[in-house]
């Protein structure tokens, strides 16, 4: 019983990392919350846990008003760096800050896969807007990472997780 | 079945749900928007808490503001219409002079990060306020884009700048006719931050500093007529294109839209 509490507090960040951006202020790029809370879980589970919650953070993304489309894209988008941060975790504790690298490439990524198909022509993506996302995302992973990372730890240490 | 075995079946099991959800959106675009509803109304309190974090006053003066500003430009385009309407056959005249604006509020933006970039912002009005899909949505520089989705309490616009919006306009002092859309016409110069392209339709010629407002549609939808859009900065060189084609700035800057108005019809 004890370990529904885990998923329950990753679904309660998730939830909150889609919808505070509503409070960002306006004009400013606005950071993948998301992204952290995904890369915090599977950093420190194995893959299959960064993948469930890639899944269920990229449904909140695709379904939270304005939301996005096709329905699915980011969910599949957001397991796939999921599953890789859980792949290579094991590697990442030689340094403290590789996990934030990990992150960093992680964030590439999902706005990359944008990119790539803003290029094909799929959508709309302008590279500076790009570049911007993911310049804000990486400053405040420096503090939020670490802290959601904690948490994570001390879910797993009271059997929660 | 060991733990690790259960969770890496779930997880397939949910990729693969995923994966045709994703399926069936592309062939049927518009079966999910009954979940996109229901979420829609479950997050639009929140949202609209997030995004009340400035004074109440100076929200309500800039709305004020806003609606003040637009029934100025209504004004206007009636002036001009009540001259022009005996030449003027276009069933979307007859719709600018019932236009009715309802302020909104931007609560929430599109995701930077979905792989498939598409501009879109919520409002903190919906169907229980007169909202209807594909109306047009203002602010007081001018055209912000039209509705796309619509909740009880908050609806989902598709702003100018989106790879899918193309906008029927009319240009310079004679009201020539073309159109505008975000995406760039091959072998044309790239386009800078925001900037959009106009396409003349027949041999009209563009100016820098020509005025671009909406053509508009039978009974306003999607795009009532009239509305500025934006203005010609650059005109491309002819390297062979169907049309002669121009660079436009949108006279909306969509990332820092706060305050907008739908424009309702009288009967709504």
């Amino acid at each position: 019983m004890i370990r529904v509490l885990g998923p329950c507090v990753r679904v309660l960040l998730l939830v909150a990392a889609v919808l505070l951006p509503s409070a960002w202020p306006e004009g400013l790029a606005r950071p993948d919350l998301v992204l952290l809370v995904v890369a915090a879980a599977g950093l420190l589970h194995r893959p299959q846990v960064g993948l469930l919650m890639g899944l269920a953070g990229g449904w909140l993304v695709d379904l939270v008003p304005p939301g996005a489309e096709p329905l699915g894209a980011s969910a599949l988008s957001y397991a796939a760096v999921g599953l890789c941060l859980g792949w290579v975790r094991r590697a990442l504790v030689v340094s403290p800050l590789l996990p934030w690298v990990a992150t960093a490439a992680a964030a590439a990524v999902v706005l990359g896969v944008r990119g790539v198909s803003a290029a094909a022509g799929v959508g709309r993506a302008l590279l500076a807007e790009l570049a911007w996302t993911w310049v804000v995302t990486m400053v405040l992973a420096v503090i939020v990472l670490p802290v959601l990372m904690s948490l994570e730890r001390w879910m797993t240490r009271r059997g929660w997780a | 079945m060991n733990g690790v075995h259960r969770l890496t079946l779930v997880s397939l099991l949910l990729v693969g749900a995923t994966a045709a959800a994703l399926v069936v959106d592309l062939a049927r675009p518009g079966l999910a928007d009954p979940v996109r509803t229901t979420v829609s109304v479950a997050a639009a309190p929140a949202q609209r808490a997030l995004s009340g974090w400035d004074d109440g006053e100076l929200a309500r003066l800039s709305a004020e503001r806003n609606a003040l500003a637009a029934e100025v430009d209504r004004l206007r385009e009636r002036e001009r219409d009540a001259v022009e309407l005996d030449t003027l056959a276009r069933s979307s005249t007859a719709a600018v002079l019932q236009r009715r604006l309802l302020p909104a509020r931007v609560v929430a933006f599109a995701p930077a990060s979905s792989p498939v970039g598409g501009r879109t912002v919520t409002l903190d009005v919906g169907s229980a306020d007169g909202v209807l899909p594909d109306q047009t949505v203002v602010s007081v520089d001018g055209l912000v884009g039209r509705v796309l989705r619509v909740a009880t309490e908050s609806a989902d616009v598709l702003l100018l700048g989106d790879a899918q919006v193309v906008v029927g306009v009319r240009f310079g002092a004679d009201g020539a006719l073309g159109d505008v859309q975000a995406d760039t016409p091959p072998g044309l110069p790239a386009r800078g931050h925001g900037e959009l392209t106009l396409t003349a339709m027949g041999d009209s010629e563009i100016t820098v500093g020509d005025e671009v407002t909406t053509l508009g549609s039978p009974d306003d939808i999607p795009y009532a007529a009239g509305i500025p859009l934006g203005t010609v900065t650059a005109v491309d060189p002819d390297r062979g294109q169907l049309g002669r084609t121009a660079v436009v700035t949108p006279h909306v800057d969509t990332d820092t839209l706060d305050l907008v108005a739908v424009v309702l019809r009288e009967d709504a």
